[in-house]
């Protein structure tokens, strides 16, 4: 009886290792903010919301900070941040108040959104920047660079565009990026409709990245498909059949095998019968 | 008198044997085919694609990914071969071929998904399928 106890615990406790071990999911540093982005009227990226041609108005609009120390979230900057798609690209704009915006101290000031890729959870490789040359002028430069083991290099061929306008105390950054474009290469990430991707959005005043950063934080959007347009594609949508009927068989094969141990007594019974 | 109770107390030893023996194969059959089940369930979560083990491009966490799900697949063939073997012994029939390539395939088909993971599974369920047959010639 004690043997028979003591197997059963052992049992149990192996069950319970190989249970648990299928729910250690990496993802102990935290969910970032996440959205899902739809479709909407496509802006005009100049740094100015037209508020007559209503231009962002179907976009997801969020209140987010931007912190100096992502894992001591405090002081941050509030920015307004408004998300859209619009075939075929991805619309994302990002608008602040600053004390003395218009002082030389932010001349050289720049908001960038670095990608991540679907499967590539917070490793950021694509770095999309609006860059002020000089901030009086309203001189700034789109900038789209690769990262490489957090070295920035120039894309040879950049895609998207930024644009930003100071107005008074408050700024607007407008960027536009590709959504199934795979033109980018590998300096790009490539934006797929029905994946989710990271975005990091990188604050800063002088012009050297990423030591330039000052205040970033982490947000996680989900592309909508088009509307219209299958919510899944037909390869995936293959695979997940495939799936469902492979595993079905086995699982059937296995009930039935669990349902011929029930009755193997009484077949071993027959059988000496 | 004694004599009596030493021939009864043989041959009880000698009926109990063989009980016992088809007990632990029935326990075996049971246990193994337990384990297989719950192999089963974390292969379908696991190579199902219905969880993710280690969401990372680093390379060791991606290598342990495939081991994990390449491991799973393995164990599940040891145990229902364990198990189904059991049961044929109990039932007085051999383990045949047919029904080691059906345990073959079904723990295989599993990995479909992960060309890597059928890679190295069809690797390892050949070792294993070799093992056996070594094992019985001998």
């Amino acid at each position: 009886m004690k043997k028979h106890t003591t197997s059963i615990i052992i049992f149990i406790f192996i069950a319970q290792i190989l249970v648990s071990s299928a729910f250690l999911v990496v993802k102990t540093y935290g969910t970032p903010i996440e959205f899902d982005v739809g479709f909407g009227t496509t802006p005009v990226i100049d740094g100015i919301v037209d508020g007559a041609s209503g231009e962002w108005d179907s976009a997801e609009k969020l209140e987010i900070e931007l912190f100096p120390d992502l894992s001591n979230q405090s002081d941050g900057l509030s920015i307004e941040l408004w998300v859209l798609q619009a075939e075929p690209n991805l619309y994302i704009l990002a608008r602040f108040d600053l004390n003395d915006h218009s002082s030389s101290e932010y001349n050289n000031e720049f908001l960038g959104i670095l990608l991540a890729d679907w499967d590539a959870d917070l490793d950021f490789t694509d770095a999309k920047i609006v860059q002020f040359s000089n901030m009086s002028t309203n001189a700034y430069s789109y900038l789209d660079y690769y990262i490489n083991d957090t070295f920035y290099y120039e894309d040879v061929n950049p895609n998207g565009n930024g644009a930003a306008k100071l107005e008074g105390n408050q700024i607007v950054y407008e960027f536009s990026m590709p959504v199934e474009s795979s033109e980018g290469g590998i300096e790009d990430i490539e934006l797929d409709h029905g994946d989710t991707f990271n975005f990091k959005i990188i604050f800063g005043k002088t012009a050297i990245y990423p030591s330039g950063i000052i205040i970033s934080n982490i947000i996680s959007i989900h592309l909508q498909f088009p509307p219209g347009a299958p919510d899944v594609p037909i390869g995936e949508l293959l695979m997940s059949i495939s799936t469902i009927v492979i595993f079905s068989t086995i699982g059937a094969f296995f009930a039935y095998y669990v349902y011929r141990i029930t009755r193997l007594k009484k077949e071993i019974e027959r059988i000496r019968s | 008198m004694s004599k009596i109770k030493k021939e009864n107390l043989k041959s009880g030893t000698v009926n109990r044997k063989p009980k016992l023996k088809e007990k632990s194969a029935h326990r075996s059959v049971k246990l193994s085919a337990g384990i297989a089940g719950i192999l089963l369930i974390i292969s379908i979560s696991l190579n199902g694609g219905y969880i993710s083990l280690f969401a990372s491009e680093n390379i060791l966490l991606q290598t342990l990914d495939i081991t994990v799900k390449v491991l799973v697949i393995l164990f599940f063939f040891i145990f229902m071969t364990i198990s189904i073997g059991n049961y044929k012994e109990l039932t007085g029939k051999p383990l045949d071929l047919k029904l080691i390539v059906l345990i073959f395939i079904f723990s295989l088909v599993q990995s479909f998904r992960d060309s890597l993971v059928f890679s190295f599974s069809l690797i390892g369920l050949l070792i294993i399928i070799v093992y056996l047959f070594l094992i019985q010639e001998n």
